[in-house]
Order: structure tokens, then C-alpha cells, then sequence
């Protein structure tokens, strides 16, 4: 097909377009050529229109069926449902790297466009920056995995079949939410890196990448909830995290660039942690292409890995070599120059930022290292172990606890000196948390309160504290409403951000502690009783779909004799593959799931199935939490400080040494 | 051209099948009735199966796989659980037979100390670092006061002092939370 | 670069003076996440290409497990560890539904003519299949015992069929082989080992530590 000739086309115009636009600003900027730094931007957005086009290309093939692509023979089938043949296009290695490129190409082109206020030579710089990773990455691509590869001569008359697992709605969402967020990761490290090499010591760079910090980690929350959401109800066994290396993966950056966002913060307000801040954007991003090389190298073991192949593994090595120690190099040898003495009180916000930070950093640590461990242990023959949830959870828990007690305190407090009476509303607010948590943890579940009872506690922590906080702050205005309008966005979002913590926290808590599983053998007109809830199997019935054969129970939900729902529970057998799928049918709602599955007759023969029953409380707080923490990061970004008008030179302030009395906010930045 | 095309297909579906065993994502996970005597050995049951590795799948548990050794392995489990033996006893019945991967805790011993107590004790490190830091700047910082005061140059003058504690105490009191006059400028 | 450096102020001058004297600690701490980086790439590099899989080897060094299991020919005959072989052996675990089995029983086959001494465990399955099974292809076993319930494979810590056990004349396993036997691991793995074995064997002493070690990899 001719279309898909014109992707690969595209593709190579987009490398040669990245190349050029590294080399020619980067002549720019060192001889101070305006002309020749003023070609980032157009660069930029030419090499977004190739990769669009390559990246459609690709889908075209896919929908045509074009299956002289090694690609689409290898992931597709002309029985495939349409939009299962479009989502197809990122449902293997070279795929999903192409979609992870036309991503890249995509914030290239909005930083292009949202930093025309910017001084031209940071501009240029930063999408030099931008241009030398896609530069590397597309030559990874086109070199060693591209998509456009050929069959020929032999043209196979059909496909093998996309994955029955992947043929989901959660296909068509999550990769292309998850990606948004790990390539976004580029961006702060960017502008962190434009930074240190034009020498700047102020930390007016904060502020324009705090936004594009923002949106990114908002992505990955997104994508990285909708990975869990996904696995919940296609892998039937109820499980929503599971502490996997490709999941860990994606975690990391997530961890990392929460704790980014809460250093940037601090930088910005009060100039100190400059370089920490860099630190962080650099670790970032690293761990953004560390979890690319572990999911596609084969050094790790996980369900959810790529077919493995290490020469595809050495290459994204070397790359993530020279991206992130040509980064570590640059901030260890410019980096120590923005270090400043700086001073600031025990308690202010400040200081609890630092905490929160510590502990954001520990959990990465556990995070890596137990993904990292078999490596490890490889290397310095310490003998094989397995690395799992127990080890996870025992330790990643309590330092979660740990961050919301200081998130109570922290996020409300003075970010220099509180002359507040914090101590004596403090121990109120302790107290009062203590008591409400062990009320309701001791109704809900009075065998183990630890885990109910504790979360519950710092929830209400960071609750009361929130509450007097909000008071505070609108005690001085004429009427509420007016005290509502003088807080700004960025409070909003930070306060809304917080509150899907918690939300998420009390959900995790919620359905571990209090899921209840039951394996029985059902079969027409059997009834179980599980949790206060009747659940019926009315009968079973054939069903046909485009590329799969199946078994449909009919399962009717009643609680004390009234209906709640009727759930169509099946078990298919896709036909391309002869791979056998369950899928479960869930009855979703705020303070729980009923989740019914079907397994397989219980005797050749027999009408009696195994089914699998789940009624999980508080489930969806998990994923509400989550989305109520992305709709915080936008909140927060759209707060108008982060709009950059452009200034005259003499307007801009360099603030050196700390203490600056005056912050930036009202010196000309606007 | 057709005798081609058919290997072709023949030779695709082959490597789909490889690809599938590699990609190795449960289809679904088996499901297995199994009758208990109480809440709690079902719950117990159920954690060591969640615990467990399956030995021959690409990172799953017991719980979430439905390889035949899986099965085997669950269904010792209940045997064992249905006859009372605790959480150790099968543990290391496992751990006999199949070595330390079989569980997804890892053992508590010398070669996995930095697996367990190293993230602890430096988030305790770093916290007691930081504390010793900012108490010993707190005293430096009031060493450097008195250094500018002794200093020959830079004395202010009246006027500049007003200025100084005017602007000050403005950012003393400036909340960034709160939008201020300045900011919508 | 930046101005800041060069303003001429005594105040500027005592921090200046503190952060050089610092500055050589500094640039040393700036290097440590560039070091570690470095030892993490080594690692990563290190581990490319080597095979992930999991390999249960509790078996290895231990005498075979006690089982009271039935004959294979005559199940109202029951076997036990007295009943295997005083000479080194190979113990393979098959059933009629292992596909892999099927392929490498005319290797097995082979074997036997070689005068390999082979039991077999015939694990997990239908009696009448299993006995189908050897009179269709030959039955390589000087004996073959039923695990049906597979609690004998579990206390080997078999994860699947066919594997291959090598037991030395004082009935300790040895070595043990996951996947198929063939003619390439057969020359690499199992004959090193068994003539290893065989020679201790026939001198009456046990196996050498050493040599089995080099030999039973």
C-alpha cells in the first residue's frame, strides 16, 4: 500500500528534521545567530506534521488491512472490529514506539508554541534539548524496530490475530494516557537542562516548567489509573495493583515527578533547592526511559513485557546512557553553582516540604529496588528471591501514612514563619482524627482496625487541618464569596489534589481490608449468599461475536428479595487464536463492586459452572481519587502566573543569594 | 503463489503462537471450588495463594494463573490449609521444595538486609541530617547578622531602613495563596 | 553567564568565602548521582541477553524423596526407594499428554540401547494412555512408576513435564535437567555427568565434590 510507504517516508523526513534542529539552533546560540535560533520553533513544528503523518500512516495500514507490514500481519485480522484494528497500532513493540515518538513530536510542538514569551535563546535552547532525544529515539526506531518493515514478496492472506487480552476499550485509553505522561517528563527536563547549560542561576525557569510538570504527571496519574482499572476487570482475580516490574515501571517517574512538583514549589517561591529541583527532573525522566528499558529489554520478568529481545535492549540502554549521564554530567558540573546557603525555619512550609520530599524519594527507593532486586542479586550472587506485594506493601504503606501526616500539617502552614498557635491546634485536630477513625474503623471492621482505623486517621488529619487552614485564610475577607474569589487557582489545585490523595488512600484501605471472594460451583437456579447480597444464575446461553464463540450466564442480584442487577458474566474462546477469555460482568457503584466471573464447568458435561464472586467495598474511590488528583494538577495549571507575556530584558531579575525579601511574584514577571 | 501464501499464514499463526506464550498474559485465571471449614481458613487460603508464586508463569501469583503446576500447587495448598497447618508450615514446605522464589516475601536474612532495611534507615538518616543541618544553620545564620552589623560599609541609612522593613514585612505577611494586588498587575 | 558573581560586596564576600571553602565538597556530592548512574548502567548492561526464567533447583544434592508408589505394569505392586537402581540413573517424568514427551521419546529410546539405565514417572496420568502411550512408541523404562496424584513430582519440585533427573549410585539426584533430553544437551550435560557417577560408582566410593560439580553443571 502506498500510504504506508508514504509513513515510513515520513518518518525518515522527521530524523533528518530533529537532526537539523539540533544542530542549527545549537550553531544559534553559540555565535549568538538570532536567525539560526529562531529555526527551533518551525523545526519543531514541521517534524510534528511528519510524525503525524507517519503515525496515521501506520493506522491506515491497520484499517486497510495492509498485511505486507510485518507489523499489521503480526497484531491484526480482518476479523478484527475497527476500532480494535486502530488501537492495534500501539499493541506491540514498534507500535507503541511510534506512538511514543508522535507523543513526543506532539509536546515538542506545544512547548514551541506555549513558550513565545520565553527570552528566544532559552527558547531555542530547550527545543534543542527536546530534538536531541527524539533525534536518538528515532534513529532507535528506524534502525532497529521500525513498524514499516515488509513482508514481501510473500504477502500472508490474513493476520495473526491481535492479543484477546488486548482486545479491550482499555487498550484505545491507557497506552495513549500512559505515554502522554512519560514522555511529558521531557519537558521539565528540558527546560532544567537549557538552564544549567545558558549558566542561569535564578529560578525564573521554575515557574515556566512547573506547568509542563503539571501536565504531565496529571497524564501519568490518568494513565497509570487506568492501567489499574483495566487490570481489575480483565484479568479476573479481583486484584488492581500487583507490584509488577512494568507496573513499578510506571509508578517510579509518577513518584518522582510528585516529588518534582512539590521541589519546583519551593523554588519558586522562595528560590532555594534549585538544585534539587534539577536533580529531580533529571531523575524523572530518567526513570520515564528506565521503565522503557526494563519493559522491552527482557532483563526483567513480567506478564505485561514486550516480547524481549536484548539487542532492542542495548540500544535503549546506550540512549538512556547518553540522555541521562549526559544530564548528571551537566548538573554535576554546573549544578553545584546554584547551591545557596539557605535558611528557613523548622516549622514552615518549607521544612515540611523537605520532609515530603524525603519520604516521596524513600518510596521510590523501595520502588526500585524491589524491581531492580533479581538484578541485583544476579550480580552479586545473593541467590534468587522473588520480590512481590508483601514486600511492596509492607514497606511502601506505612511511608505513605508517614507523607499524609506531614501533608496535613505541611500543605497548611506559612512558608516562612507560622506565628500561629500551631501546637495547641495541632493536638486538637490529632486528637479528634484519633477518635473519629477508631469509631468508624471499629464498625466497619472490628477484627483488624490497623489498616482502616490509621489510614482513616491521617485522612482526617489532613482533612481538619485543610478546614482550618480555609478559614484562616477567609476570615479577613467582607463576604465568603469574596473570600472564595481571592484564593487563587494553584490553591485550588493543590487542596483539590490532596483531597483525591486521601480519597485514593481510604479506597486502597477500604478494599483490602474488606473484599470478600467467594469460588462456587453454580449451576441454572443456584443461589449464593455473599455479603448481604443474593446472587442467582438464571441461565446460560450461546453467544457470538466477530472473532469469538461463548457461553453467557445470566446472574440476577438481589439484596433482601430486591433486584439490584443483572449481571451477563461470559466465557469466550476467540477463534483466531483458540486463546479461551473470561470476561467478568461488574456491577460498579461509589461504595462498591459486585464483580461476577465465569470459569469452567465443573465436570465434562456437567451444567454446573464454576463461578467466581466479589464484592469489593469502596473500590472506585481508588480511580475517583486518582482523577480528582489530575483535575487538581489542571486546576493548578491554569492559574494565570504561569502565563508568560513577554518582557523587556530589564525587567527580569536575577535573585542570587537567598533571602531575598521580596519574592519574584511582584517584580515585573508579569 | 497460493502453496506460498498458505506457508505464509502456516508460518504466521506459529509465530503468533510464540508471541502469545511470550506476551503470557493470563487468558483467565481458573477458577477452583473448594469448600472450607471457617471464614478464617478461607481467608487463609486465600492470602497464601496471593503470597505464592506460580513457579513456571512469567511473574504471577498462585491466585492469577492458570498453568497446570499452578493448579498442583493450589490444590496442595488447600490440602495442607484443610488440615490445619499454619502459615509457616506450608511456607516452608514450598520454600523446601521450590526454594525462596516461591514466595513473593522475601526472607529476612543477611543477603536481603538492603532489600529490607536500607530504605528505612536512610529515610531515618536523611530526616536526622536534615534536622542537624538546619539546627546548625539556625546558629550560623545568627553568626552572619553579626558580621553584617560590624561591617564598615553598608550602613543604612534611616530612610533605607524604613524602606526595608516596609518591604519586609510585606513579604512576611504575603500569602501566596491569596491573589494580591501586585499579582494582578 | 550570570552578573552576580561579580558584585564587590563584603557581605557577598563572607558567603563567597564560605561557599568556596565548601566547594570542593560540593563538586564531589554533585558527582555521586552521575557514579551511581554509572554503576546502574553497568549492572543493567551486564544482564542483558541472560535468560530470565526461574530455575528450581532444590532437588540437587539430596537424595531422591521417599514415595510408596504403584508399578506402572502391575499396579498392585508397590515401589519405593529401595527398588531404584543401585547403579547411577536417569529418572525422567512423562505423561502421555505432554506433547514435548512425545518428541523426546524416540531420543529416550535411543538412550536405552546405549545402556542408559532409565525409570520413568509417569506423572499424572490415565493409566490406560500411559500404557498405550509406551506399547505405541516403545518402553525405554527399565521400570516405570505412577505419581498420579503428582505428590512425588512436587517433593522433586517439578514445575512441568518432561524433566530429567540424574541419581548417582547412592540414590542422590545429582542433576536435573528442565525440557526435553537430546542428542545436544545429552552430549553437553548428562554424559559428563554420568560418567562421572558411573566411575565413582565403580570403584564403590562416593562421587567426588569437586569433579561432580565440574561435571553436573
Amino acid at each position: 500500500m502506498l500510504i504506508t510507504e508514504l509513513g515510513y517516508f515520513a518518518l525518515l523526513a522527521a530524523f533528518v528534521l530533529a537532526i537539523l534542529q539540533v544542530v542549527l539552533p545549537t550553531i544559534g546560540v553559540m555565535r549568538h545567530q538570532v536567525a539560526w535560533q529562531r529555526l527551533a520553533p518551525s523545526l519543531a513544528w514541521a517534524q510534528f506534521a511528519a510524525m503525524i503523518v507517519s503515525f496515521a500512516a501506520l493506522m491506515a495500514g491497520f484499517y486497510y488491512n495492509d498485511f505486507s507490514l510485518v507489523y499489521v500481519a503480526q497484531h491484526s485480522n480482518t476479523l478484527l472490529p475497527w476500532y480494535y484494528k486502530l488501537s492495534a497500532t500501539w499493541g506491540g513493540h514498534e507500535g507503541s514506539l511510534l506512538l511514543w515518538m508522535t507523543i513526543m513530536a506532539t509536546w515538542c510542538a506545544l512547548v514551541s508554541y506555549f513558550s513565545r514569551g520565553l527570552p528566544l535563546s532559552m527558547r531555542a535552547r530547550v527545543l534543542v534539548i527536546l530534538a536531541a532525544v527524539q533525534m536518538m529515539m528515532l534513529a532507535m526506531l528506524i534502525f532497529t524496530s521500525s513498524p514499516f518493515n515488509r513482508t514481501l514478496p510473500n504477502i500472508p492472506v490474513d493476520g495473526a490475530d491481535l492479543n484477546p487480552v488486548l482486545q479491550d476499550f482499555g487498550l484505545i485509553i491507557h497506552p495513549p494516557m500512559l505515554y502522554m505522561g512519560y514522555v511529558g517528563m521531557v519537558v521539565p527536563f528540558a527546560f532544567c537542562m537549557a538552564a544549567l547549560w545558558e549558566g542561569r542561576l535564578d529560578a525564573v525557569w521554575t515557574r515556566w516548567s512547573r506547568p509542563w510538570a503539571l501536565a504531565a504527571w496529571g497524564f501519568l496519574t490518568i494513565g497509570i489509573a487506568l492501567g489499574s482499572w483495566w487490570a481489575y476487570y480483565e484479568l479476573g482475580w479481583g486484584g488492581w495493583w500487583f507490584w509488577d516490574p512494568v507496573e513499578n515501571a510506571s509508578l517510579m517517574p509518577w513518584l518522582a515527578g510528585t516529588a518534582l512538583l512539590h521541589s519546583l514549589a519551593v523554588t519558586e517561591k522562595r528560590g532555594v533547592f534549585k538544585a534539587w529541583t534539577i536533580m529531580l527532573a533529571i531523575f524523572s525522566f530518567a526513570l520515564s526511559l528506565l521503565g522503557t528499558f526494563l519493559v522491552r529489554s527482557g532483563v526483567i520478568t513480567s506478564v505485561h513485557s514486550f516480547a524481549a529481545d536484548p539487542t532492542r535492549g542495548l540500544v535503549i540502554l546506550v540512549i538512556l546512557g547518553i540522555i541521562v549521564g549526559g544530564g548528571l554530567l551537566m548538573f554535576a558540573v554546573r549544578g553545584w553553582r546554584l547551591t545557596v546557603e539557605s535558611q528557613y525555619q523548622l516549622i514552615s512550609r518549607v521544612s515540611f516540604l523537605v520532609i515530603n520530599n524525603a519520604i516521596i524519594l524513600i518510596a521510590t527507593l523501595v520502588v526500585l529496588l524491589g524491581t531492580l532486586y533479581p538484578i541485583i542479586a544476579d550480580a552479586f550472587n545473593l541467590g534468587q528471591v522473588s520480590v512481590g506485594p508483601p514486600y511492596f506493601n509492607a514497606l511502601f504503606v506505612p511511608l505513605t501514612w508517614l507523607l499524609l501526616l506531614a501533608m496535613g500539617m505541611g500543605s497548611n502552614i506559612r512558608w516562612k514563619k507560622d506565628n500561629r498557635p500551631l501546637l495547641g491546634v495541632g493536638m486538637v485536630i490529632a486528637a479528634s482524627s484519633l477518635v473519629l477513625a477508631a469509631i468508624i474503623a471499629y464498625f466497619v471492621h472490628p477484627s483488624s482496625m490497623l489498616n482502616i482505623g490509621v489510614t482513616l486517621a491521617v485522612s482526617f488529619w489532613v482533612l481538619l487541618w485543610m478546614i482550618v487552614d480555609f478559614r484562616d485564610k477567609t476570615k479577613n475577607a467582607p463576604s465568603m464569596v469574596n473570600g472564595l474569589r481571592q484564593l487563587r487557582l494553584s490553591y485550588w489545585g493543590q487542596q483539590t489534589a490532596h483531597i483525591g490523595v486521601l480519597i485514593a488512600a481510604i479506597g486502597v484501605a477500604f478494599t483490602s481490608s474488606l473484599s470478600i471472594e467467594r469460588d462456587v460451583a453454580l449451576g441454572p437456579n443456584d443461589t449464593v449468599h455473599v455479603q448481604g447480597y443474593d446472587f442467582t444464575v438464571k441461565d446460560f446461553r450461546e453467544v457470538k461475536g466477530s472473532n469469538f464463540d461463548g457461553i453467557q450466564a445470566e446472574v440476577s442480584v438481589t439484596k433482601d428479595g430486591r433486584d439490584v442487577t443483572v449481571l451477563y458474566p461470559e466465557k469466550r474462546t476467540y477463534i483466531i487464536s483458540m486463546m479461551p477469555m473470561t470476561e467478568a460482568a461488574i456491577d460498579a457503584s461509589l461504595m462498591r463492586d459486585l464483580y461476577v466471573a465465569l470459569g469452567e464447568p465443573i465436570a465434562e458435561g456437567s451444567n454446573q459452572w464454576a463461578v467466581r464472586i466479589y464484592v469489593k467495598p469502596l473500590i472506585r474511590w481508588i480511580w475517583l481519587g486518582s482523577i480528582i488528583m489530575a483535575l487538581g494538577a489542571l486546576i493548578s495549571m491554569l492559574d494565570n502566573r504561569y502565563r508568560i507575556k513577554k518582557v523587556k530584558a530589564s525587567h527580569k531579575v536575577a535573585d542570587t543569594v537567598a533571602s531575598t525579601a521580596v519574592p519574584a511574584t511582584t517584580l515585573g514577571e508579569k | 503463489m497460493k502453496a506460498a501464501q498458505i506457508t505464509t499464514a502456516i508460518v504466521l499463526r506459529l509465530i503468533s503462537l510464540v508471541l502469545i506464550c511470550l506476551l503470557s498474559m493470563t487468558a483467565y485465571a481458573a477458577i477452583d471450588v473448594y469448600d472450607f471449614d471457617s471464614v478464617q481458613q478461607e481467608a487463609q487460603y486465600r492470602g497464601l495463594i496471593e503470597e505464592l508464586r506460580c513457579p513456571k508463569c512469567q511473574n504471577q501469583n498462585l491466585a492469577g494463573s492458570d498453568a497446570p503446576i499452578a493448579q498442583d500447587l493450589k490444590q496442595k495448598t488447600y490440602d495442607m490449609v484443610k488440615d490445619g497447618r499454619s502459615d509457616a508450615e506450608i511456607r516452608s514446605y514450598m520454600q523446601e521444595r521450590y526454594g525462596d522464589f516461591i514466595t513473593y516475601k522475601p526472607p529476612v536474612r543477611p543477603s536481603t538486609w538492603v532489600l529490607w532495611f536500607f530504605p528505612p534507615l536512610l529515610l531515618l538518616f536523611l530526616i536526622a541530617g536534615w534536622f542537624w543541618q538546619s539546627k546548625r544553620r539556625q546558629l550560623v545564620a545568627q553568626g552572619v547578622t553579626n558580621k553584617i552589623v560590624d561591617s564598615p560599609a553598608a550602613a543604612l541609612t534611616p530612610a533605607e531602613k524604613a524602606e526595608l522593613d516596609r518591604l519586609l514585612s510585606r513579604s512576611n505577611s504575603l500569602d501566596h495563596d491569596v491573589t494580591s494586588t501586585e499579582d494582578k498587575k | 553567564m550570570s552578573q552576580s558573581d561579580k558584585t564587590p560586596n563584603k557581605q557577598q564576600d563572607n558567603v563567597q568565602h564560605r561557599k568556596t571553602m565548601n566547594k570542593k565538597q560540593l563538586k564531589v556530592w554533585f558527582l555521586v548521582p552521575l557514579i551511581v548512574f554509572l554503576g546502574l548502567m553497568v549492572m543493567l548492561y551486564m544482564r542483558l541477553g541472560k535468560p530470565t526464567d526461574i530455575v528450581a533447583n532444590m532437588a540437587l544434592e539430596r537424595p531422591v524423596p521417599a514415595f510408596e508408589l504403584p508399578l506402572l505394569s502391575d499396579t498392585s505392586r508397590i515401589m519405593t526407594n529401595d527398588n531404584l537402581p543401585d547403579k547411577p540413573f536417569l529418572m525422567n517424568i512423562w505423561g502421555s499428554w505432554c506433547p514435548t514427551c512425545i518428541i523426546e521419546h524416540p531420543f529416550l529410546m535411543e538412550l536405552e540401547e546405549r545402556g542408559v539405565n532409565l525409570v520413568g514417572i509417569n506423572y499424572k496420568d490415565d493409566i490406560g494412555d500411559a500404557l498405550s502411550y509406551l506399547n505405541r512408541g516403545g518402553d525405554p523404562f527399565s521400570m516405570s512408576i505412577q505419581d498420579l496424584s503428582g505428590q512425588f513430582a512436587l517433593d522433586l519440585g517439578l514445575t512441568g513435564a518432561p524433566e530429567t533427573f540424574i541419581v548417582d549410585g547412592d540414590g542422590i539426584i545429582r542433576q536435573h535437567i528442565i525440557g526435553e533430553v537430546n542428542e545436544a544437551n545429552w552430549q553437553e550435560r548428562i554424559m559428563p555427568c554420568l560418567m562421572v557417577l558411573n566411575e565413582a560408582n565403580k570403584n564403590g566410593n562416593s562421587p567426588d565434590p569437586s569433579q561432580v560439580g565440574e561435571a553436573c553443571k
